[in-house]
């Protein structure tokens, strides 16, 4: 397995840190290296105003529309959103790149976080395990609201889709309450891939990260390489020296991987 | 009176297969275009080519329609998440505008604001936001126990989100923490993001109550508007016209945008056998469900379809309505079956069905006559009615100098003449 990319660093506060046209230079250069997937940073502003990235869902979304074969995991941390919005935007982000994209569940309380939604008021618990526990089965639930041969597509008969291949959740706990089906059609790549941090148990999670490795679930449990890169100029001075594989031709961010195809009844 | 030379905007209204409730049996649509974002590219290139001012989204937290019988015979149960899809569809295209909705009910105004920032940053300053409160309670059932709708009414919430959201946004403003305590939202942090070519996104909103008309002329740069006649449309117009000015703002700062759904043929015959080949797809117990729905009322259950329309109880909030189509079907002759075809087909949108020239006519004498500043294009078919109103209405517009020959400049506020 090839090493994979984490961007750091700030974006767009000096020429040569991160800007839009920058990153997609990267990770064009790094889909032409071979490389696996590159993780979003998903920084709001800190108190001072600075360290601000846009949101890595939609960079994801930009990113992926002007890419073919490399992945995206966005490191959005669940503070900000809720259960439903947050599937929604994820499982259709996984459409649009054709099944190569995933959430990095960012785990982290910080007191920007707060500062930004509500915090006194709506997360008194701040950013538990708990919640982000139940936050993340309720996301994984969502994602199979659709079997993928849900759409009949009939126009003769007029049956534009199977009601019985539909999976309401019906989730009561103790943050959310979510009934379902989500409005998104089931992912290319039956789910968006999933990782945590070494920090956050999750036994079901398909990649284990940590600042400097990544580690797949079910298969060889080695740790494979994380390149962090701060800017532009350091990305491709380690894309041209570091591992160059070919990229493969199409496949999902979850074959490639080789996560195995998740099986349900 | 409009100066001489005023253009009028054009929106188009992306959606799946098509506006018509049954566009996806059509034998020229695909299906299941509406999970396919090549589709969305292709539709979205065609309108910047045409050189529309914007591409607009509409959007819900939930299903659309509940009863799993009537949701199995319709294609709008899955689809994209908008903000996310013009995200992509910013990567394919240049000059277009972007715009997608978003609820102040199951959303945080920081989050929301840093979204569309997002979005206006990466397409290079063409993002718009339209404003909606949900009323739904499908949408509810996917926002319990945490809950984010828990205080105050609905636009009292709106109000407040779009105040907040405005402040995030504002070029000045980007670099350092605000500092607001409301009743719904605190909020003690500022967005850091640059400001796009733009500075901020269009606020877009299309809420026809009072309470939305008064948000709208404060805040909004757009309104979008459902209106069937001339005269329903000039009333609105002029009505928020003038509340913009009780705001004290320059009324030329909001365009006002209703939705029409054209359906255009090279002769007035071909027009209409389209249209009626359209309307003949469509599932009695789909059109039934949405007239049902539409009117509020359970008293169609087990009549006959071919049979008039009985007299209905009237509800709250709903007269004028019922009253517009119980006239109608009497007028006309209509069973509930062409009654329920009839609302099926355009959702309440004007609908228009001609030659260009008969369909310029009506756009024109709306945009003269001051009850517009320009149309939300809500074409039945995807592609075909698009290409039809590029291929065939555009020119004659443009032929008119109603409309540009070419894009004014870059970012959405621009082409909108906003700047």
């Amino acid at each position: 397995m090839p090493a994979a990319l984490a961007l750091s660093g700030p974006f767009a506060t000096e020429p040569d840190s991160w800007h839009p046209a920058t990153l997609l230079e990267t990770v064009r250069a790094a889909e032409q290296a071979g490389l696996p997937f590159v993780i979003l940073p998903d920084r709001i502003a800190a108190a001072d105003g600075t360290g601000a990235w846009p949101d890595a869902t939609l960079l994801a979304a930009w990113l992926a529309a002007s890419t073919q074969t490399i992945g995206f995991l966005a490191a959005t941390s669940a503070v900000g959103h809720q259960p439903y919005n947050l599937a929604r935007r994820i499982a259709s982000l996984d459409i649009i790149s054709g099944g190569r994209t995933g959430w990095f569940v960012r785990n982290d309380d910080e007191a920007n976080e707060r500062a930004a939604f509500s915090g006194a008021t709506r997360l008194p618990e701040g950013n538990s395990a708990e919640r982000i526990a139940e936050f993340v089965s309720v996301v994984r639930g969502l994602w199979q609201s659709w079997d993928a041969d849900a759409l009949l597509l009939d126009r003769e008969s007029g049956r534009f889709l199977d009601p019985s291949k539909m999976h309401v959740l019906n989730h009561q706990g103790p943050h959310f309450s979510v009934q379902g089906p989500l409005n998104v059609m089931r992912s290319p790549q039956d789910l968006p891939v999933l990782a945590v941090d070494g920090g956050t148990r999750d036994a079901e999670a398909d990649l284990v990260i940590t600042p400097n490795t990544f580690t797949i679930r079910g298969s060889d449990s080695e740790p494979h390489t994380l390149l962090v890169v701060e800017n532009p100029a350091e990305a491709a001075r380690l894309l041209a020296s570091g591992p160059n594989d070919s990229p493969p031709k199409q496949a999902t961010l979850r074959s490639r991987l080789g996560l195995i195809k998740e099986t349900r009844s | 009176m409009r100066p001489a030379g005023a253009k009028l905007s054009l929106g188009a209204f992306l959606m799946a297969t098509g506006h018509h409730i049954a566009a996806w049996r059509h034998p020229e649509a695909a299906a299941d275009a509406g999970i396919r974002f090549e589709h969305y590219v292709r539709l979205a290139r065609a309108a910047e080519q045409a050189g529309f001012d914007l591409l607009f989204l509409e959007d819900a937290a939930g299903l659309r329609e509940a009863n799993a019988n009537i949701a199995s015979q319709t294609s709008r149960s899955v689809g994209f998440e908008p903000l996310s899809l013009l995200a992509g569809l910013a990567a394919h295209t240049s000059t277009i505008g972007l715009v997608a909705t978003a609820s102040t009910s199951y959303n945080e105004p920081y989050a929301l604001a840093r979204a569309f920032a997002s979005l206006d940053l990466l397409s290079g300053g063409r993002a718009g936001w339209n404003l909606v409160t949900s009323a739904s309670t499908i949408e509810a059932a996917n926002f319990g126990a945490e809950g984010l709708c828990r205080h105050g009414d609905r636009y009292g919430r709106a109000n407040e989100f779009a105040d907040i959201v405005k402040r995030l946004w504002d070029p000045a403003d980007r670099a350092r923490p605000i500092a607001h305590e409301g009743e719904n939202f605190s909020v003690f942090q500022g967005l850091g993001l640059p400001p796009s070519p733009q500075g901020a996104p269009v606020l877009v909103q299309a809420g026809a109550s009072d309470v939305g008309r008064d948000l709208a002329a404060r805040t909004a740069d757009v309104v979008f508007t459902a209106a069937q006649t001339f005269e329903v449309a000039k009333s609105f117009y002029d009505d928020v016209k003038h509340r913009v000015r009780e705001a004290g703002r320059n009324p030329d700062h909001l365009r006002i945008m209703p939705g029409v759904s054209p359906v255009v043929a090279e002769t007035r015959a071909a027009a209409q056998e389209k249209f009626e080949q359209l309307q003949a797809l469509i599932p009695d117990e789909v059109a039934l469900a949405l007239l049902a729905s539409y009117l509020d009322t359970d008293a169609l259950k087990g009549l006959p379809l071919d049979g008039p329309l009985p007299e209905l109880p009237a509800t709250q909030g709903m007269q004028s309505r019922q009253a517009l189509v119980i006239e109608q079907s009497r007028r006309d002759g209509l069973s509930i079956r062409d009654v329920a075809r009839h609302f099926a087909g355009a959702r309440g949108h004007w609908r228009v069905v001609g030659t260009a020239s008969d369909i310029a006519d009506q756009l024109e004498e709306w945009f003269t006559g001051e009850a517009a500043d320009g149309f939300n294009i809500l074409p039945a078919v995807f592609p075909g009615e698009l290409d039809s109103f590029v291929s065939l209405v555009i020119p004659e517009l443009q032929r008119r100098g109603l409309f540009r020959e070419a894009y004014d400049g870059r970012t959405l506020r621009a082409n909108l003449g906003l700047v």
